[in-house]
């Protein structure tokens, strides 16, 4: 009689040691992450739906064929995002797309939250239009955009962040808070511009 | 079911894509943790023979008798052995970050460890005598190597500048009788010289002697110091002498 797939109330470290067993429980994993995964594919490719789903399926087939290499000790979601990451920044380049994340709705949530964190609240609602704001946060380099993707949009955590991008900890604190820096720097210009 | 999960494991059915074994993953990081411990020994080697090297150098006796000491220190530094040691680390930082969570590490803090060990254990292995074993074995056997001793050497064929070596022939309480590596025959005077070093100054015993030359062949020690300026002053004497017979030959 096949086994019952049921993907209730189980760990995804309970879901790779199940898909080991079975290949079947791998479609609990697969619909568990194919939203975020397939949002964060497109917010660091610039690629249509079209292409982010070819890219995604990729990534699933890179996970599965990874899946013994997974240390069940560390979180199996930086592992996933880790091989996505990595497999879109690949895509991207052999379909020649710079990833970049500049969509405009995520520039606005990023830019929201960090006017938030870096203590400029008042100047930017007075004097700097979200467009500007949005600039800013286009003009910060790749290697500060791809940190504060994965903290403001995708709400991990130091220690994900830095599995994610295979960095020390420490070096992912520098960087968001070189980010925020900077942008509060570049707002501040911008305000003295202004007046 | 949705439509990509849909489609991924219909491709990894049909396609009949399997998760790679575990022992792969296990060899590899096996072989990157030999290739790190390698790392570290080649460190600690590096460190026991440039301790060596640098305990058995002739700067005292340079600087106390006026020699140049800078061309000397600049001619005697044992760059093969640091650039051994500075290779050893930055592998030693690639590897780790090959590693699984290696990542997690900074550069410095694997190189602060890296050097740390290798220190502790270059040390060990001075201590045992294992500074000089490996720098022998080294001479003996690695192509060049020898190159960077011949320098050290040759600083100690000159007895116009009052630097000579070989091994003892003959020894009475007044002169010795002395073959350089070039198999001259040097008598030297030895009555108002002052002896250096551990091993007895006796027949067979490699010397480096610091004095002034007072004719053909002729010698006056000031200070003699036990042992050749190379790991094996009978085998600098072989490679010599086989280098004669080539040249000899042409």
């Amino acid at each position: 009689m096949p086994e019952e797939i049921s993907c209730k109330n189980k760990t995804d470290e309970d879901l790779v040691t199940l898909t080991l067993k079975n290949q079947d429980f791998y479609v609990c994993i697969m619909e568990r992450y194919e939203g975020k995964l397939l949002r964060y594919v497109m917010r660091i490719s610039r690629v249509s739906v079209e292409d982010g789903e070819d890219i995604l399926q990729e990534v699933f087939i890179k996970v599965y064929q990874n899946l013994n290499g997974f240390d069940v000790k560390k979180s199996f979601s930086s592992w996933i995002y880790r091989i996505a990451r990595n497999e879109t920044i690949s895509q991207a380049r052999k379909r020649k797309v710079r990833p970049e994340v500049t969509y405009s709705v995520d520039d606005e949530v990023i830019a929201k939250k960090m006017i938030a964190e870096a203590d400029v609240q008042k100047e930017v609602d007075q004097r700097i239009q979200s467009k500007e704001v949005r600039d800013i946060i286009e003009s910060l380099s790749k290697k500060y955009r791809d940190v504060l993707v994965l903290r403001y949009l995708e709400d991990k955590s130091y220690e994900e962040i830095a599995d994610i991008l295979k960095k020390p900890p420490g070096t992912v604190a520098t960087l968001l808070n070189r980010a925020k820096k900077v942008f509060k720097k570049k707002a501040k210009q911008l305000v003295k511009h202004h007046e | 079911m949705s439509n990509i999960s849909d489609k991924t494991l219909e491709k990894i059915k049909k396609e009949k894509i399997t998760p790679k074994p575990k022992w792969q993953f296990l060899l590899k990081d096996s072989f990157l943790l030999t290739l790190f411990a390698l790392m570290i020994v080649i460190g600690s080697i590096s460190v026991s023979v440039m301790m060596y090297l640098s305990s058995n150098n002739d700067f005292e006796l340079y600087s106390r008798y006026g020699k140049n000491i800078l061309q000397y220190v600049l001619l005697s530094l044992p760059y093969v052995w640091f650039i051994a040691l500075l290779v050893s680390l930055f592998l030693a930082v690639y590897v780790v970050r090959k590693m699984r969570g290696g990542y997690r590490f900074k550069g410095v803090l694997i190189v602060a460890f890296s050097v740390g060990v290798s220190i502790i254990a270059g040390c060990v292995l001075y201590v045992f005598g294992g500074g000089r074993v490996l720098d022998s074995i080294f001479y003996t056997n690695v192509p060049y190597y020898h190159t960077m001793h011949e320098k050290r050497m040759t600083q100690w064929e000159r007895p116009e500048m009052g630097m000579l070596a070989g091994i003892i022939i003959e020894k009475n309480d007044e002169y010795i009788l002395l073959e350089s590596r070039g198999q001259d025959r040097w008598v030297v005077d030895v009555r108002d010289a002052q002896i250096k070093g551990k091993v007895p100054c006796e027949q067979g015993v490699p010397v480096r002697v610091v004095g002034t030359l007072i004719g053909p062949g002729e010698f006056k020690a000031e200070v003699i110091a036990v042992g050749g300026p190379g790991p094996n002053m009978r085998k600098g004497h072989k490679i010599m002498l086989e280098r004669k017979i080539m040249l000899r030959a042409y």
